[in-house]
C-alpha cells in the first residue's frame, strides 16, 4: 500500500507532528495553507497552538478523518441542525473529558485553526458545563468572582431591563 | 446564594442570613440569627463578602438599601426601589471590564475568543441559565444584558421545546424570560410561585398581593391610598387585571392610580364640570385603546386631546367607540409609524457607524491597495455592507455579519481605486489635459503622479497641488461632504499644469517627470511674471503651481531656475527663518494628512543687489527677508 501523503505540523513550542494531510485538513485553516502555498516538506508553523493542545486537538481530527466535511458555515439550514444542540457523541464526549484549561485551549485552537465541528464540541461542552447551575456554582465552576455589591445583587435579581434603556 | 430578610418582631429588628444551596426551590439551610450591628470582631470571609451590612463599619442606612422585606408596611421605599433610582449597574459594569480583576476561566475566555463563539456557547443555553449566568459577575452581565445580545435571548428562547412565545414589545427579552421562567416574586423575590398576572406581566406572591406593594385589589385601594380623593370615580377609568395570587377581583397598578390621583386633583381644583367629564371620557378611551391591544408607547393623553375625534362629553358607549374607533386607530397608526421609523434609524445608524469602524480598523493593514484607497464612509456605502444594514431591525447585526464583506475588502478597495484613479483622469480630461486617451485604460494611471497633473482640493486652506501617490493616498478632505466620497474635492487644474510644463522646460527636465522627481530635486524657479526689477521670487514647483492656479497672468513660460549654488543659499534662509519662528509651521500640523510636509519650506524674495562684485551666495543672502504666514500668492502680491 502506498503511503498516504503527509504533511508536518509544527506546534508554538516548537514540537513537529507528522500526519497524514487527510486529517490535517480537518482544520480549515491548514487546508487553505496547502491549497495556497501547495504541498512542501516545510512543517506549518501553528504559532497559536501548544505541543500539548496540538496533539489533543490531532487526536480528535484522526478519529473524524473520514467524516464528511460541514457545509459552509452560511447555510442556513444549520439552523435545523442546532436545535439538537447539546447533544455530543460518546466518542467526542469523553474526548472532551479534560480538565478546563485545556478545554478553553482546545477551543482556541478549534477557533484558530477553524475546526468546526471541534468548535461545536467545545462550546456545547461549556454549555452543559453552565446549564442548570445556580450564579454561586457558576461562579465556583469558572472561578468567578462576584463583583456585586449586596444591595447590587438583591436588585439584580429583579431587574431585567435592556442596560441601555436605562 | 445568601437572602437577607428582615423581619419585624415589633421591639428589635432580627436579620436573618440564610445560607442557600440555590434560588430555586430547594429547601433553606442554616439559618443563623443575629441582631444587627452585633459584630465587632471581623465576621469570616465568606460572609463578609456576601454580606456586607456584618462589617463593623457599615451603618444602619447600609443596611436598609441592602434588605428585602416583603412585609414591610412602608411602601412607598418598595416603589421607590422599583423606579431603580440607585441602581447603576451598567456604568459600574463597563468600569470593572477594563480593570481586569476577577480574571476566571470565562474571563479569559471572554478576553480571547471573538465574540461570536462566545455567542455560540450562550445559545446554546436555555433562558433560564441565560438569566443565572447575568447574575454571576458584571462583565457577564453587562455582556448579556446590553441590547446587542437580543438575538441570543431570542435563540436560547426558540430552542426550548415548545418555543416560548414572542416577547411582547415593551418588554426585554430578560424580563420576559424571567417573567416565563423564573418562578420568583418580581417584588420580594421568594421563589416558587404560581400565579402569574399577565395583564400587568407580573409575578406575585401572595404575601405581596396581599400587602399591595405594586398592584392593588380595587376595594382596598381607598384605605391604601387616604391622600388621592374619589379613589373610586378615578379606579372606573383605570385598566385593570382579574384575579391576583391571593383573591379574585380587579387589580390595578399602585403606580397607575397615583399618577391618576394626582392629574384628578388638579382638575378637580378648576372645578369646572366640562373639563372633569372630558377628563374622564378621555381616560376611559385611554383604557379602551389599551384593552384593545394598543401598545401604549403609541398612545398618550396628548394624542387623544388633541384629535379630532375627542370633543363630545357623552359617555363612551359601544356606539361610540365604534365610531371613533377608524379614526383613533389612524392616529395610533402615525405615532407608530414614526416609532418605527425612528427605531428603524437608530438601527441603520449604529450598524453604519459599526461597519464604518471595521473598515477603519481593516484599512490599517497595510497591503490593501496602499494609495487611493477610498474613505471608509465610501466603502460602507457600496452593495455588500449596505446589504447587512439594510436586513430587518429584529437581526441581530454584529462584527461577524459583516466578515464576508471584510473580506471581500481588499476586491472591493482595490476596485474602488481604479474607479478613483480613472475618475482623476477623467476629470484631468474634463480640465483640459492632452496627454490622456478619452478611452481610459488601466495604463494611463501612471499619468496622475506625473508633476504636470496638478491636482487642488477644493476646500484646501493653502491652495498648495495635492498631487503625486503620498498626498492623494493621504488625502483626507474635511470640507467636502462626507457622502460624496473621499476624493471628490479634487479638481485639476489647466493653468497650473501648464506652469509645471513651463518649469520642466525651464529646468530641462522631461515632461514625463513625475512628482517624485520634483520633490527629490527640490529646485527653486524664479516667476516670469514678477515685475519687480529690483526683487526675485524664488519658488518651488509647488509653490509656483499654486501660485500660477491663482494668478491671471500668463505663466505657462519663461520661468527660471536657480543654479544649484543659489537654490542652496536660499533653501539655507528659508531654513533660517523656520528656526526663527517665522514660519508658524505648527499651526499646519496634522490637518492635510502628508500636506503639512510642504509647509515646512519657506518662501523668500530675493534682492538683487547693485553690486555684482560681491560673492553671489552673500548677494542672496543678505536680501532674504522673512515672509508673513500668508499663502504663497498673498506673499508675492504684499511684496
Amino acid at each position: 500500500m502506498s503511503a498516504a501523503p503527509q504533511v508536518t505540523l509544527e506546534s508554538s513550542d516548537g514540537e513537529k507532528f507528522k500526519v497524514d494531510k487527510e486529517v490535517a485538513e480537518r482544520s480549515v485553516l491548514i487546508k487553505n495553507m496547502i491549497e495556497d502555498v501547495g504541498e512542501s516538506d516545510n512543517p506549518i508553523p501553528l504559532p497559536n497552538v501548544n505541543a500539548s493542545v496540538l496533539k489533543k486537538v490531532l487526536e480528535y481530527c484522526e478519529h473524524h478523518r473520514g467524516d464528511p466535511l460541514p457545509a459552509a458555515d452560511a447555510d442556513p439550514s444549520n439552523d435545523d441542525n442546532r436545535k439538537r444542540a447539546t447533544e455530543i457523541s460518546d466518542w467526542d464526549q469523553k474526548f472532551i473529558q479534560v480538565d478546563q484549561e485545556m478545554l478553553f485551549e482546545i477551543i482556541l485552537a478549534a477557533n484558530y485553526m477553524d475546526i468546526k465541528p471541534l468548535l461545536d464540541v467545545g462550546c456545547k461542552t461549556v454549555a452543559n458545563m453552565i446549564k442548570g447551575k445556580t450564579p454561586e456554582e457558576i461562579r465556583k465552576l469558572f472561578n468567578i468572582v462576584n463583583d456585586f455589591t449586596p444591595e447590587e445583587e438583591a436588585q439584580i435579581k429583579k431587574e431585567n431591563e435592556w442596560a441601555e434603556d436605562r | 446564594m445568601v437572602l437577607v430578610t428582615r423581619r419585624n418582631t415589633g421591639k428589635q429588628d432580627v436579620v436573618e442570613y440564610r445560607e442557600q444551596d440555590s434560588d430555586d426551590d430547594r429547601p433553606m439551610k442554616d439559618i443563623v440569627r443575629i441582631p444587627p450591628r452585633t459584630a465587632e470582631e471581623p465576621p469570616t470571609k465568606k460572609l463578609c463578602r456576601g454580606l456586607r451590612i456584618l462589617s463593623p463599619t457599615s451603618s444602619d442606612e447600609d443596611f436598609n438599601s441592602a434588605r428585602e422585606d416583603p412585609e414591610s408596611d412602608d411602601d412607598q421605599e418598595i416603589s421607590d426601589s422599583k423606579k431603580r433610582e440607585p441602581y447603576t449597574l451598567p456604568a459600574a459594569a463597563s468600569k470593572v471590564k477594563g480593570k481586569g480583576k476577577a480574571k476566571g476561566q470565562l474571563h479569559t475566555l471572554f478576553d480571547k475568543l471573538p465574540t461570536d463563539v462566545v455567542y455560540t456557547i450562550f445559545s446554546h443555553l436555555h433562558p433560564n441559565d441565560l438569566l443565572r449566568l447575568a447574575r454571576t459577575n458584571r462583565m457577564l452581565r453587562s455582556h448579556l444584558m446590553s441590547k446587542s445580545s437580543a438575538s441570543v435571548w431570542r435563540e436560547a428562547r426558540e430552542e426550548v421545546e415548545p418555543p416560548i412565545p414572542d416577547c411582547p414589545p415593551g418588554q426585554s427579552e430578560p424580563q420576559w424570560a424571567h417573567l416565563l421562567l423564573s418562578r420568583d416574586c418580581s417584588t420580594c423575590g421568594r421563589t416558587n410561585i404560581p400565579h402569574v398576572d399577565w395583564y400587568h406581566r407580573l409575578r406575585l406572591c401572595s404575601r405581596c398581593d396581599r400587602a399591595g406593594v405594586v398592584l392593588i385589589i380595587g376595594s382596598r385601594a381607598r384605605k391604601a391610598l387616604p391622600q388621592i380623593s374619589d379613589v373610586n370615580i378615578l379606579l372606573d377609568l383605570l385598566p385593570h387585571s382579574n384575579t391576583g395570587s391571593s383573591h379574585t377581583g380587579k387589580y390595578y397598578r399602585m403606580k397607575d392610580i397615583e399618577d391618576i390621583g394626582a392629574e384628578w386633583a388638579n382638575v378637580k381644583k378648576e372645578g369646572d364640570e366640562a373639563k372633569i367629564q372630558e377628563f374622564k371620557d378621555r381616560k376611559r378611551i385611554i383604557r379602551k385603546a389599551r384593552g384593545a391591544g394598543f401598545d401604549s408607547r403609541d398612545f398618550r393623553d396628548w394624542q387623544v386631546v388633541r384629535s379630532s375625534f375627542f370633543s363630545a362629553s357623552t359617555a363612551l358607549t359601544e356606539q361610540r367607540w365604534k365610531t371613533i374607533l377608524p379614526e383613533l386607530e389612524a392616529l395610533i397608526n402615525r405615532v407608530k409609524d414614526r416609532r418605527l421609523r425612528r427605531e428603524r434609524s437608530q438601527i441603520v445608524d449604529q450598524r453604519r457607524a459599526l461597519a464604518d469602524n471595521l473598515v477603519k480598523y481593516y484599512q490599517i493593514t497595510p497591503d490593501i491597495a496602499p494609495a487611493f484607497r477610498p474613505g471608509s464612509w465610501d466603502l460602507v456605502k457600496s452593495e455588500s455592507f449596505q446589504a447587512i444594514i439594510d436586513l430587518p431591525n429584529e437581526v441581530s447585526v454584529t462584527a461577524a455579519e459583516f466578515q464576508p464583506a471584510l473580506d471581500a475588502l481588499p476586491d472591493l478597495v482595490s476596485e474602488a481605486a481604479k474607479e478613483i484613479q480613472s475618475n482623476l483622469l477623467q476629470n484631468m480630461i474634463d480640465g483640459g489635459a492632452t496627454n490622456i486617451d478619452p478611452s481610459i485604460t488601466e495604463s494611463d494611471f501612471d499619468k496622475i503622479h506625473l508633476a504636470t497633473s496638478t491636482f487642488f482640493c477644493k476646500s484646501s486652506y493653502n491652495g498648495l497641488p495635492v498631487c503625486g501617490k503620498d498626498d492623494l493616498g493621504a488625502h483626507a478632505c474635511y470640507g467636502a461632504p462626507i457622502s460624496h466620497g473621499k476624493y471628490h474635492c479634487l479638481y485639476y487644474d489647466r493653468r497650473a499644469s501648464n506652469a509645471v510644463a513651463a518649469l520642466l522646460v525651464a529646468a530641462n527636465l522631461g515632461q514625463n517627470t513625475t512628482v517624485a522627481q520634483m520633490d527629490d530635486m527640490d529646485l527653486r524657479f524664479h516667476c516670469p511674471g514678477w515685475l519687480k526689477q529690483s526683487t526675485r521670487l524664488a519658488m518651488s514647483w509647488r509653490d509656483a503651481a499654486s501660485h500660477a492656479r491663482s494668478s491671471n497672468q500668463l505663466h505657462s513660460r519663461s520661468w527660471e531656475v536657480f543654479s544649484p549654488e543659489e537654490i542652496a543659499a536660499i533653501k539655507e534662509k528659508e531654513m533660517a527663518n523656520i528656526d526663527e519662528g517665522g514660519y508658524g509651521d505648527a499651526a499646519y500640523v496634522g490637518l492635510g494628512g502628508l500636506e503639512e510636509r510642504f509647509h515646512q519650506r519657506a518662501r523668500a524674495s530675493v534682492q538683487s543687489e547693485d553690486d555684482r562684485g560681491e560673492p553671489l551666495t552673500k548677494k542672496l543672502c543678505s536680501g532674504l527677508k522673512t515672509l508673513p504666514l500668508t499663502p504663497p500668492s498673498k506673499t508675492s502680491r504684499a511684496l
